[in-house]
């Protein structure tokens, strides 16, 4: 931030400016009202905690400059949010009554959308749940909403329900939109803002032609010809941009969130920290103690929040250096970035052989043979037919003055339908071997 | 019952031996537990209503090593792609199933997804102990479009059968029969 802030005053008094790789200057005008409110929700305690919390987990271990967080993201995608509602501003077709408050719960949904994650994301929400039976981030997202200093806030400012409503209810909406569809500002966020961290060179996406494309329309939403809706449209001339801003999300997908080795480094972690809670009664007494052990006895919204990445490492390193057994073997393992072993036996680019899959699962479990099993869900581009009550999620591409087509009409090749993929993992590389042997072997 | 055995015990007792779409599979065993069949299956409320990773993982570990078929089928009036998942042809049945529960996919099976898709929200909040009225009413706060006219009285109809059923399983499993 450009400024440090007194303790009690939220507001700003002057005109804010951050800066940001993606947005360069991301502004909050003290003359205006909006920004006003979104200031004060950044500045809360579950917000700033996403400072501490990184967007891409354990990716960095892989590509050592994606250490950039959550808070930075929510941030741009607030930002991206701006850019979607001047597109709403401008245009002649749309007006709602409601648009101002509309539009500031737009913007402080796009800053709260993240805010339920717990440290290192699904990680904790997995390797907790046996434990906890615990609510998934997205739940704890509509409770912090609604609980805790932000809920005043919010109602203060007179979008309470509105922006609650984003995570609780469903409709189509441009609103909704830009919090949540195929084309939102958190995509649009996190590819920009990820490629760049990774330092990936492809998928770059083009959003001033993209923005420049983009329309609000009123757009036939069923069968029934008299159903119209507005919506967010792309003019074909933003038809290339769309194309490799699909291409750019399904590559990051391959590339840098599915990664084999950062999927590597989160079940090892997984496996330390469930070796840690089984043995919690030993460490205790041992005086390893960690945040994250008084939230599984009291699962509470106040401990979670108290929760962030660092729990998560400080944990881990007092496990490799006072730890027992497999806690402290995993936990030293990862410090000295040493990942479960992975192998992938079908070629992800053929026809999987779902028969020897089989056979080779049956053979590791005969021979007591530790794996786990990882179906990575890769992500693309979902068409929704027009009788789907989803169809207005569709990325509709403007035709002529009457026409609008769902893109996978136009680019099938764009819609999803991929093989899946399926990998194994190992503790050792021997194990990781006699996989691959007895894969080589039958035929 | 395992996720998986769940899901074949499915496939198995309708009377294609498939299921048309990941969120129909998803559905119909959320209301076969809500009907008190015990599978291993967590479900929490999602865009779609009550879902299972449990499931959905389940499933794709059992077409990864071929024991049912998961195919792209292009369905509807423009072609799109939908998921179908089914038994393979040359196999017969590869589980058990009562025929309770073969009668009671068979019921479900008769209904449209979205239909599935309503009864199975009323039914995940009604497993909360929340009564039949708040239930829908909880149902018809979170798909406004979907509780309207024919979908929510099929859905009704539904859960009225599934309440039966679950009466039924708990006094099979109380006399141990």
């Amino acid at each position: 931030m450009s400024k440090s802030r007194p303790a009690k005053k939220k507001s700003p008094k002057s005109d804010q400016r951050v800066r940001d790789p993606i947005h360069n200057l991301i502004k909050f005008s003290s003359n205006d009202e909006d920004d006003q409110v979104l200031w004060e929700i950044l500045q809360t305690t579950p917000i700033q905690r996403l400072r501490r919390i990184k967007q891409l987990g354990f990716s960095d271990l892989i590509f050592p400059g994606a250490s950039h967080t959550r808070f930075a993201h929510v941030l741009g995608t607030m930002q991206m949010a701006r850019r979607m509602i001047a597109v709403l501003e401008r245009n002649k077709v749309f007006s709602d009554p409601n648009h101002k408050k509309w539009k500031r719960a737009t913007l402080a949904a796009t800053l709260l959308h993240d805010v339920g994650h717990g440290p290192y994301s699904h990680v904790f929400e997995e390797v907790t749940e046996p434990y906890v039976h615990g609510k998934s981030h997205e739940e704890y997202t509509s409770e912090i909403i609604r609980k805790t200093e932000i809920a005043k806030i919010l109602d203060n400012a007179g979008v309470l329900s509105e922006t609650a409503s984003f995570f609780d209810k469903e409709d189509q909406t441009p609103y909704r939109a830009i919090v949540s569809s195929q084309l939102d500002a958190d995509r649009l966020d996190f590819l920009s803002r990820d490629r760049y961290f990774t330092g990936i060179r492809f998928g770059h996406i083009d959003l001033e032609w993209l923005f420049d494309s983009l329309r609000i329309e009123q757009v036939q939403s069923d069968f029934d010809s008299s159903s119209k809706r507005p919506m967010f449209v792309v003019e074909q001339k933003g038809l290339g941009v769309v194309e490799e801003y699909l291409l750019s999300y399904i590559n990051l997908y391959e590339s840098v969130y599915l990664h084999k080795t950062t999927r590597g480094f989160q079940f090892l972690i997984q496996l330390a920290l469930s070796s840690a809670f089984e043995q919690r009664a030993e460490l205790t007494k041992a005086g390893i103690d960690s945040p994250i052990f008084r939230y599984l006895d009291n699962p509470s919204l106040e401990l979670y929040l108290h929760l962030d990445d660092y729990d998560i490492l400080n944990l881990i390193k007092l496990l490799a250096t006072q730890g027992k057994g497999d806690a402290k073997k995993f936990a030293s393992r990862f410090l000295n970035r040493n990942p479960l072993k992975c192998f992938e036996p079908n070629d992800p680019n053929s026809v999987p052989n779902h028969e020897k899959t089989g056979l080779l699962i049956q053979h590791l479990k005969e021979k007591e043979i530790w794996h786990h099993e990882d179906i990575p869900q890769a992500k693309g581009y979902k068409q929704y037919e027009i009788m789907e009550e989803h169809y207005l999620k569709n990325i509709l591409i403007k035709i002529d003055k009457t026409t609008k087509m769902p893109l996978g009409q136009l680019r099938p090749w764009l819609v999803r339908n991929t093989g899946k993929r399926f990998r194994l993992y190992f503790k050792t590389e021997t194990d990781r071997q006699k996989a691959i042997k007895f894969w080589a072997k039958v035929s | 019952m395992e996720a998986k055995q769940a899901i074949l015990a499915t496939l198995s007792s309708t009377d294609t031996r498939e299921v048309t779409g990941k969120k129909r599979l998803q559905k119909i065993l959320r209301l076969a537990k809500s009907a008190g069949y015990k599978i291993d299956a967590d479900y929490s409320i999602r865009q779609f209503g009550p879902f299972s990773n449990d499931i959905a993982y389940g499933a794709d570990l059992l077409a990864i090593t071929g024991q049912i078929e998961e195919q792209e089928r292009q369905l509807g009036a423009a072609g799109f792609f939908t998921t179908v998942y089914s038994l393979p042809h040359d196999t017969r049945s590869p589980i058990d199933v009562s025929s309770d529960f073969r009668d009671l996919i068979r019921f479900l099976d008769r209904y449209t997804t979205v239909e599935l898709e309503v009864a199975s929200t009323i039914g995940h909040f009604l497993d909360m102990d929340y009564e039949l009225k708040k239930s829908v009413h909880k149902t018809k706060e979170l798909k406004p479009s979907k509780t309207k006219g024919a979908i929510l009285e099929k859905a009704k109809e539904i859960v009225e059968q599934i309440t039966s059923s679950k009466e039924k399983v708990a006094q099979i499993r109380s006399t141990g029969s």
